[in-house]
């Protein structure tokens, strides 16, 4: 039996030391809602370091083109973190339905990056954002990848030995622009999604409609899933009750194409046209996220 | 008067502060840990288990399986030595009968050496094939002993049968029959704690075993059963307990606690986690009826006949009795001329089944009133106005075992919960044309008070002053958390003119209190209450016999009020100094021993009523609103009645909508084996809940109280599927509504 000892470095070249000294048997923490509940296997780990004491890896930042998250930050946070909420509002919209109230307060964005789960919330809100994943490695390496690149298939990374997420860099959406995050789950609170979809776009200039419409459905893949059929529906088109349909049924054939012969196809493929409703009526909201609002919109 | 006083539970400060200590808590010196290993198969012989790798790791004392312990067999389920059981239980099979199924286990000195030993078992199984649904072993059957008497594990384990008046030709001329079929699930207990356990050997050669459990003798006869050993050489002592709902109603790891202590002569614990609890213990068993029913065109039932296929499981317990007791309940509710009832309970090889609160009643409840309200509608007949024309009367006598069930007062459930919930505007309103519709629905329950008469029903209480002028009470008493120890303390301190926290109340000891059946049955309240009030009766007039003789004065011009003896035209004397002043002259405290055996068994009743909203797209429901309406009696204490109940509509909507243990028909695995996979309605869930009481006074009980604890969660689930059905105009019957069933219904 190996010993596992545990560590919680407070500044990064402590962890970049760690990194270097130890990759091949090390795991992180940051909340541990994932991994002191499912008992994930530590056999052959001897490191675990804490991601939680490192102030570099909580911190969110302005950027000229958008912001940057650290991966340690909490999603209560990125529920009401002003950056989060005026320039990346579907961040905070998808973070306000991940788990529970408690869960919020302690799981990380980067953790349920990391973890790649099929159902994961945050994963499919980040893709739609385009988010760029700055990973941390040996000797100081690092590399940029997309959520399309990082997710490998369920619960699989391209992640290597001792590599970990250090930030998180999330294009700012237009100050006009539309986004809504729907999520079906089989409780209101403290479920996992057996769909969700998150969308961007932009009011259409004249008249009611959209533009620009980009739209990721989670659990109906290893990975989120872009549904470009669907967002083709609405383009440059004024709303009406063909284009609703239309778009609802683009939903449908998208469920049926991503996971054919399964079991649960058969409830998703009909559970999406609420869901899709439920996005579309999101969608057309006015944005209840601006840089002056502090608390509408959070959940509890 | 403390009888129907809002009085905070005795313990809640230490709950709540963490002061109370739980089993898993207790620091016991010297204590070795336990780490079980569980069948990953279904159905396999367990050849062999190769412990060398396990002996080699430092701190391990022992390693067992069936190879080297004890084997004799025993069911878990009995409450008193030489009880009648089909015993077909070991502490360790030599065929391993469900995945979960106890196959070795390791003690070592800490928790991390017996894991990391229990990893290093080398298990041989033969892979033997399975019987995982219920029809298709009850297709398999045989009897499930053999000539010898040795168990078979064929099905069914029991078949009940009974009949009233003229079946045959009742079903013959009626102006309306109607048929339907419900299935509810398998579902967990979810109690805060999971299963623990601590044996230590005494000094004096004997087993202590600490268990949070539902009965200290019930554990005390099936350890010295399972060990081989007279009941004299195990004693048994309840610890503070995390919830139950009837999970910890049979021994489950106290057997092998003990055994291991013994082998071992060192003080051993098994903590189970979340986990083995869901695979490992026991669970509400699945169940499988159709009901035939023939109406008279205004709805007056003529005759019904009911068939229930019960799967209990790889192992009996009480599954033998369960056809009976859903029996029991299932004719208690309505008045039917005509009855038939056939119930049988089958092996299959998963988790096995048990005690969950309500035993058998929340399943034949959602079978019989989803039932009713699918013949309502199609008779045309309003669903209230249905149930109010077959109801019971008070002193109507129950067909089956023939005993009153006293004053019975669904009537006045239903017609009060109708005119509070505004039920006839609301269920003729429409259900709306969009998205989500919506419904109201409601369902009535009866259920027992105690064992009587299947069983004998007695319990005895002792009681006796204390110097400190506070009163001690002795007895078997099992407190699950739902406050039955501030309830009876209440009734002793009504009867005795005292506060409820005057009455202190030790622990069950098998040692140290006279026999009791333990926490079941709805019987606490009903007969444990009725034995406290009459020991205390008891201990009042003691107490004023010893000051009137003290004080030279009349008997009956003695009050006892405000923690004192009040005395006509003189000073109030507090029973601190009643104690003192009988001490100095050398009289012994006033004690008594009160013994009550209950000879009835009358009905506790209950009308839910609740608004449901249902996605017609996404299949999920919204339970808007909730109506419970009760018939206790006499509510000894109202907020910890209004309390039972709502746990008991949160367990009751959990089994509507969420909950399915959902056992892998092809593996046998459990799929809802963690809190991860396996939901319950949370807190967003729950809709506002109203609590009505009907106080009209059971004769027989504790100042005219009854039982509210098991009732509580009874009709809930035919009511929100009831209110489903009439959202959608569906005719659901499969237990949990998941939305992908739902969805599947809507056209």
């Amino acid at each position: 039996m190996t010993e596992l000892q545990f560590v919680s470095p407070s500044r990064l070249d402590e962890l970049q030391a760690l990194i270097d000294s130890s990759c091949s048997g090390i795991a992180y923490i940051a909340g541990g809602t994932d991994l002191l509940v499912t008992g994930a296997d530590m056999a052959g780990k001897r490191l675990l370091v804490d991601l939680s004491r490192l102030p570099e890896l909580a911190l969110v930042e302005s950027r000229a083109d958008g912001i940057v998250v650290g991966a340690a930050t909490t999603v209560a946070e990125l529920c009401v973190n002003p950056l989060v909420r005026a320039r990346v509002p579907l961040l905070a919209r998808a973070a306000e339905q991940c788990g529970s109230l408690q869960i919020r307060n302690r799981a990380t964005i980067g953790g349920n990056v990391a973890n790649a789960s099929p159902a994961g919330d945050l994963l499919t809100a980040l893709a739609c954002l385009d988010a760029r994943l700055h990973l941390m490695g040996r000797g100081a390496r690092s590399r940029v990848v997309s959520v399309d690149e990082f997710v490998r298939g369920p619960r699989q990374t391209v992640l290597e030995a001792g590599e970990l997420i250090a930030r998180i860099e999330v294009p700012a959406s237009r100050s006009d622009a539309l986004y809504a995050f729907a999520k079906l789950g089989r409780r209101r609170e403290m479920t996992v999604s057996m769909l969700n979809l998150a969308a961007v776009a932009r009011p259409l200039a004249a008249g009611n409609g959209i533009v620009d419409l980009r739209l990721f459905a989670g659990a109906i893949g290893p990975r989120p899933r872009r549904l470009i059929e669907a967002e083709a529906v609405f383009e440059g088109c004024e709303q009406t009750p063909e284009i609703l349909r239309a778009f609802l049924d683009a939903l449908v054939c998208a469920v049926e194409r991503a996971i054919p012969g399964r079991a649960s196809m058969a409830y998703k493929r009909k559970a999406v046209v609420g869901l899709g409703q439920d996005l579309l009526s999101a969608l057309m909201q006015p944005p209840l996220f601006n840089a002056a609002d502090r608390t509408g919109g959070a959940a509890e | 008067m403390s009888v129907g006083l809002r009085h905070p539970l005795l313990d809640a400060a230490e709950k709540v502060t963490g002061a109370l200590r739980f089993a898993g808590d207790l620091k016991v010196g010297g204590l070795l840990h336990a780490r079980l290993v569980h069948s990953p198969h279904a159905h396999a012989v367990v050849r062999s288990v190769d412990m060398g790798g396990a002996l080699a790791v430092a701190g391990t004392k022992g390693v067992f399986w069936h190879g080297n312990t004890p084997r004799f067999a025993y069911n878990s389920a009995i409450w008193y030595e030489g009880q009648e059981a089909l015993e077909d239980e070991r502490m360790f099979p030599a065929v391993a009968r469900h995945v979960g199924d106890r196959v070795a286990a390791v003690v070592a000195e800490t928790p991390e050496a017996a894991d990391a030993a229990a990893r290093l078992l080398g298990i041989d199984y033969q892979i033997l094939p399975a019987v995982l649904d219920p029809q298709e072993a009850d297709r398999q059957g045989g009897p499930p002993r053999d000539a010898a008497g040795v168990p078979t594990y064929r099905s069914p384990i029991v078949e009940v049968r009974f009949e009233r008046g003229e079946i045959g030709s009742a079903f013959v001329g009626p102006d309306r029959v109607f048929e339907t079929t419900v299935s509810t699930p398998k579902t967990h207990h979810c109690a805060i704690e999971p299963h623990v356990a601590i044996a230590s050997p005494t000094e004096d050669g004997r087993i202590l075993v600490l268990s949070p459990c539902q009965s200290v003798f019930g554990v005390q006869v099936v350890v010295a059963k399972a060990l081989g050993v007279p009941v004299d050489r195990i004693q048994v002592r309840m610890t503070p307990i995390g919830g139950s709902f009837g999970g910890k109603a049979e021994p489950i790891l106290e057997p092998l606690c003990a055994h291991f202590a013994r082998a071992l002569g060192r003080p051993v614990t098994i903590r189970y986690d979340r986990h083995e609890t869901c695979i490992a213990t026991r669970m509400r068993s699945a169940a499988r009826g159709t009901v035939r029913t023939a109406f008279r065109r205004d709805g007056r039932i003529v005759a019904r006949h009911t068939e229930v296929l019960v799967d209990v499981g790889a192992y009996c317990t009480g599954g033998d009795y369960l056809p009976g007791s859903m029996l029991q309940r299932h004719v208690r509710l309505y008045d039917i001329p005509h009855e038939r009832y056939r119930g049988r309970a089958v092996y299959t090889n998963t988790t096995p089944t048990g005690a969950f609160r309500g035993y058998g009643s929340p399943q034949i409840n959602a079978i019989g009133e989803i039932h009713l309200d699918l013949a309502a509608r199609d008779l045309g007949v309003d669903p209230v106005d249905l149930r109010l024309r077959n109801v019971v009367a008070p002193g109507a006598i129950e067909p089956y075992t023939g005993v009153s069930v006293g004053n019975a007062r669904i009537r006045d459930c239903l017609v009060r919960g109708a005119r509070s919930f505004d039920w006839t505007r609301r269920r003729t309103n429409g259900q709306g044309t969009g998205r989500w519709r919506r419904g109201v629905g409601m369902a009535c329950a009866a259920h027992i008070n105690g064992c009587y008469p299947g069983s004998d029903d007695a319990t005895t209480v002792a009681m006796h002053l204390r110097a400190d002028g506070r009163v001690a009470l002795l007895s078997a008493l099992h407190d699950l958390g739902c406050g039955s120890n501030t309830s009876l303390a209440q009734i002793a301190a009504g009867t005795l003119g005292l506060r409820p926290t005057d009455i202190v109340i030790g622990p069950a000891d098998t040692a140290l209190c006279d026999y009791d059946l333990g926490t079941r049955a709805s019987r606490m309240t009903y007969v444990a209450g009725e034995a406290v009030r009459r020991a205390a009766d008891a201990l009042g007039l003691a107490i004023r016999r010893a000051a009137a003789r003290l004080l030279n004065c009349g008997l009956d011009d003695l009050v006892l009020k405000d923690g004192a003896v009040l005395v006509p035209e003189a000073v109030d004397m507090p029973l601190a100094a009643l104690a003192a002043q009988l001490g100095a002259r050398g009289i012994d405290l006033p004690q008594v021993s009160e013994s009550h055996r209950s000879r009835d068994n009358p009905s506790s009743h209950a009308a839910h009523f609740a608004a449901v909203a249902v996605d017609s797209l996404t299949g999920l429901v919204r339970v808007e609103e909730y109506l419970a309406v009760h018939d206790v009696g006499r509510a000894v204490n109202p907020m910890l009645v209004e309390g039972q109940i709502h746990g008991g509509i949160q367990i009751g909507i959990g089994y509507a909508l969420f909950e399915d243990v959902d056992i892998d028909p092809a593996s046998g695995n459990m799929n809802g084996d963690r809190f991860s996979r396996y939901h319950m309605a949370n807190a967003p869930e729950m809709p506002g809940i109203t609590v009505e009481l009907v106080e009209q006074g059971e004769p027989t009980g504790p100042y005219g109280a009854k039982a509210v604890g098991e009732i509580a969660t009874i009709p809930v689930a035919a009511t929100i599927v009831n209110a489903v059905n009439h959202a959608l105009g569906s005719s659901l019957t499969d237990l949990p509504l998941l939305p992908e069933r739902i969805v599947a219904a809507l056209p």
